[in-house]
């Protein structure tokens, strides 16, 4: 495709040519390719608009650690479970709320009485504290990049003092490294999340191509910016270069939203922390440094991790598995049988961003 | 999804700014925007925060593109701005950059107790 051609981000003509475009790379590295994005965003599009039907062969795109909901773990969802129990209003995103913790979901806690209430944004939880000066309020913060901006906005911005955050809030660039770092985990280049990189700019994945010798691409969310992204990749496996490019400019600069960036690592700090199903993974959880300490509703509140195991049928959930890039949702026994989105038992199936709920969604394997 | 969405600003208030998304109008942080931002700009909502400032010469494109992209899919974008009981309106966004300024919907969004978006009942599914 010509440089100065302006994309139609739907025109069939410019997806075939780039179709045609991956049959001739796939053809020159004459070896299957498997390629993983790490972002649900990324997942819908591929299934909405049936992308992985035009792959070649030999060439797939596998699901990554991308859904922030998926990865927060069940001792998370246990602890904003039991500051509710404790009294207090917990206010969380609308994927969150009916997440399985090891007992019961923050559903299951307010079908029993507890007070959690489905905010839209950190500053609604906030507006919500100052409106119930009585109570005090929590807000289950989850979420990448993307959301620990704003919930570190409005720590800065003096939030009341029956207002406190528990967060579950995860970055993603670490993920990656123990993705790649997985014996079993083959893969040959990442597909970045082009929202996630908005805020932290293309560059910080620098030093992850130069460590792991692998391709990055930056990519949008359209059809043709998806393919646009994989043909990129394409051409680094094939001459065999790791290399960092960024395919969706009109979002991404190198260097991101350094006032985003600048407020998220003035209020969290990087700690090791499990993500659900896939592996305890240095300096991917983001808390609450010192000087937030006041608002820090981990040391506000006394939780004592729960005893005993998980449901026995969530021990058989393979969300781990699918967000390692391992297994595909249909390789689940539970998946749509015991595990639907009215009845889910792993987040994956839970959140709009996660890949058995994607699948489920557009009737299985979407191929088509 | 994750998308972002992009609206307007129509005022701004210290830190807030109400900013239309094809006649729905909603409060829109401007903490972590990065940029100066006037009435009349554009930025990209996530969450209820501006996480860019869309520059002048990308609107008209932008707007194309989301117009393209989200009329097939208006309840993504309802729940991108926290509006999931509100109607998003096309066809008079082009008007934004000619100078005539698109009218406020009177489809304002309920906040507050009662809020159908509020009820976790209602299977919201915000991102995050």
């Amino acid at each position: 495709m010509s440089e100065t051609e302006p994309l139609q981000f739907r025109d069939p003509e410019q997806a075939e040519q780039l179709a045609d475009r991956l049959e001739t790379l796939m053809a020159d590295i004459d070896e299957p390719v498997s390629l993983m994005h790490v972002c649900g965003s990324h997942e819908q599009a591929i299934a909405k608009f049936g992308l992985r039907s035009l792959l070649p062969d030999g060439l797939s795109v596998r699901m990554g650690p991308g859904c922030p909901v998926c990865v927060t773990n069940m001792p998370e969802v246990d602890e904003a479970v039991a500051i509710a129990e404790q009294g207090a209003t917990v206010a969380t995103y609308g994927d969150m709320f009916r997440v399985p913790g090891t007992k019961k979901s923050l559903a299951d806690a307010r079908a029993d009485g507890a007070s959690v209430e489905v905010v839209y944004s950190a500053s609604e939880a906030v507006e919500l504290a100052a409106a119930n000066p009585e109570a005090e309020v929590v807000f289950f913060a989850t979420g990448f990049e993307t959301t620990a901006a704003p919930t570190a906005a409005i720590l800065d911005a003096d939030p009341p003092s029956n207002f406190s955050v528990l967060s579950a809030h995860k970055y993603v660039p670490p993920a990656m490294e123990v993705v790649a770092e997985m014996p079993d985990v083959d893969i040959d280049g990442f597909l970045a999340a082009g929202h996630a990189a908005t805020i932290t700019g293309y560059g910080l994945f620098e030093p992850f191509v130069e460590t792991y010798e692998l391709p990055i691409v930056v990519g949008g969310f359209e059809p043709i910016d998806v393919l646009l992204a994989i043909e990129r990749l394409l051409e680094y496996v094939r001459d065999g270069k790791a290399g960092l490019e960024n395919a969706y400019p009109r979002c991404v600069s190198k260097a991101g939203n350094e006032q985003a960036l600048e407020t998220m690592w003035d209020v969290f700090e990087k700690t090791s922390g499990e993500w659900r199903g896939i592996a305890e993974i240095p300096g991917a959880n983001l808390v609450l440094r010192d000087a937030y300490a006041e608002y820090d509703a981990r040391r506000r509140f006394d939780v004592e991790p729960l005893d005993g195991g998980p449901d026995p049928l969530t021990e058989q959930c393979i969300c781990g598995d699918i967000m390692a890039g391992k297994a595909d949702p249909d390789e689940c026994d539970l998946f749509g049988e015991e595990c639907t989105p009215s009845n889910p038992v792993g987040a994956c199936m839970v959140s709009s961003e996660g890949t058995c709920k994607i699948w489920d969604e557009y009737g299985g394997h979407p191929n088509l | 999804m994750c998308l972002g969405i992009p609206g307007e600003i129509l005022e701004i208030d210290g830190q807030v700014a109400q900013a239309e998304f094809w006649n729905v109008e909603k409060s829109v942080r401007l903490d972590i925007v990065g940029e100066e931002v006037s009435v009349g700009d554009y930025v990209l909502n996530h969450a209820g925060f501006a996480i860019r400032k869309i520059p002048d010469d990308e609107v008209a494109e932008t707007m194309a593109l989301y117009e393209s992209f989200l009329s097939g899919d208006e309840a993504d974008a309802l729940e991108e701005i926290g509006a999931t009981d509100a109607t998003l309106e096309f066809g008079d966004r082009p008007a934004a950059r000619t100078g005539e300024k698109p009218v406020a919907s009177t489809d304002r969004v309920p906040r507050g107790p009662g809020d159908a978006r509020t009820d976790p009942e209602a299977d919201s599914e915000d991102d995050v």
